[in-house]
């Protein structure tokens, strides 16, 4: 398990006790989406859909690559690897 | 009489809150709540003017329910349905929040259309999916504003029988707590542009209420619509003297059918807002205009509720009428174009209130000692 970091929009960190970062352990990016979502289940809601999928208007960011046009989600991550939610301009 | 109004409006961006005393004539505008956020539904504590319960969403990050108990110095967040739960039909927002008779019992109408419960003040909820598993559930049809579960109504004297209506679909009423439910559209002229197959499921209701001291009686503002070629319009405000069963037309002095909000007061005021018409859903002529029936809808009066200096052509939504409940009773009116609107003597007089506002969704009013 690599040790990564969640960066978190300011509208949504009322959902991470005010941080805009957070710490946690995940082996790939997959894997990285259910840690989100074991952790965090509020700021969850506001990413993923009731099926699972990022929200339309949401960005999920793997090193400030967009991760929406990854074909596959097993991408290995490793120490130290940032995650980034952004709000979409899409969305408002 | 009580020493102290609150009014709070929610808006496309964040809730607004007015303050005045008895007299209501004079307003104090308060620094705006969850400013970023849209603010489709609001419960007001009546014992705590500081605890407030919103239903937010947003475009990009979806819908919470949202509770403060200081006045908005700190807030904590309440999913309706856990992140880990998948589901057949998106939450795209809360549309409704009612307390219910029983203790520490709310419920919230959501879009897509459905029911949910807590019992503990708002802190879980679950779905009262006797509602969702109705077998018209795969014919409805969303209206305008999506497929919404905007009106919920509860028998103050019998609690398991309640009432929902939903967008463009219709009422239902259940008389078991919500385990089945009936539709009762009987009365209502049918809608084929929902797009529903289903005769019971193609009715678009935009508010109902309920007569407190008679649970037989209900009000309704439809959605008046043309109905043939030649530009026949349907009625579009109703009432139903058996519990939803039947219902019947109450407009014929109303010269303009088409509205949204509807409010009954303790005292048997009732209240509507016409606009134009489906197509064109703006104050007739940029007047604001309420029409008040003390009759339960047998007479109509106007009244004029505006600016006489200059035309508003804005519209009101379903939930941006609301009353307080003093003697005279106090009427309040939120604009898609951000005026309030507020009378002290039930539609008489009234007064802009002093703040230009974002696009108004929801207004609640309270009175406190």
């Amino acid at each position: 398990m690599a040790q990564v970091t969640l960066e978190v929009p300011r509208l949504l960190r009322d959902c991470t006790a005010g941080r805009a970062q957070v710490g946690f352990e995940a082996d790939r990016l997959d894997t990285a989406h259910e840690a989100i979502r074991r952790d965090w289940p509020v700021l969850a809601t506001h990413v993923f859909t009731e099926t699972g999928e990022i929200r339309p208007h949401v960005l999920l960011l793997h090193n400030d690559r967009l991760t929406r046009w990854m074909p596959r989600l097993d991408v290995p991550l490793a120490a130290g690897d940032r995650l980034t939610i952004v709000q979409a301009v899409s969305g408002g | 009489m009580a020493e102290r109004v609150v009014l709070r409006v929610g808006t496309v961006k964040g809730v607004y809150g007015f303050e005045s005393d008895s007299d209501r004539r004079s307003w104090r505008v308060d620094r705006p709540l969850l400013p970023e956020w849209r603010v489709d539904s609001m419960l007001i504590d009546p014992e705590d003017p500081d605890h407030l319960l919103v239903g937010t969403s947003h475009e990009a990050w979806g819908a919470t329910l949202r509770e403060t108990r200081d006045a908005g110095e700190t807030w904590t967040q309440t999913p309706l349905r856990p992140p880990d739960q998948p589901a057949e039909h998106p939450l795209r927002c809360i549309w409704q929040l009612v307390r219910a008779p029983q203790a520490s019992r709310l419920y919230a109408g959501v879009a897509d259309a459905a029911l949910y419960v807590s019992d503990d003040d708002g802190a879980s909820w679950g779905e009262v999916d006797g509602l969702t598993r109705h077998p018209s559930r795969p014919h409805w049809q969303p209206g305008n504003g999506g497929l919404c579960l905007h009106t919920i109504l509860i028998d103050p004297h019998e609690p398991r029988r309640m009432w929902v209506g939903i967008s463009a679909v219709g009422v239902f009423g259940t008389t078991d707590g919500g385990e089945t439910w009936d539709a009762l559209n009987v009365g209502l002229p049918p809608m084929t542009m929902t797009g529903s197959p289903d005769e019971d499921a193609m009715y678009c209701i935009h508010k109902i209420v309920l007569d407190g001291s008679n649970s037989d009686r209900l009000f309704m503002q439809f959605h008046a619509h043309t109905m043939t070629s030649d530009g026949t319009r349907s009625s579009g405000v109703f009432r139903s003297d058996d519990a939803g069963g039947t219902w019947e037309a109450i407009d014929r002095d109303l010269p303009l059918k088409f509205g949204f909000p509807m409010v009954l007061s303790p005292r048997g005021e009732l209240f509507v807002m016409p606009l134009v018409s489906d197509e064109n859903r703006v104050f007739d002529q940029g007047r604001p205009v309420v029409w008040r029936s003390e009759s339960g809808g047998d007479a109509w009066r106007r009244l004029d509720a505006g600016p006489t200096d200059e035309p508003v052509f804005s519209g009101v939504l379903r939930d941006a009428m609301t009353l307080d409940l003093h003697e005279p009773t106090g009427v309040y009116v939120g604009t898609t174009g951000g005026d309030v609107f507020a009378s002290a003597d039930a539609g008489e007089s009234w007064q802009r209130l002093p703040a230009r506002l974002p696009r108004v969704l929801c207004v609640r009013a309270e009175t406190y000692d």
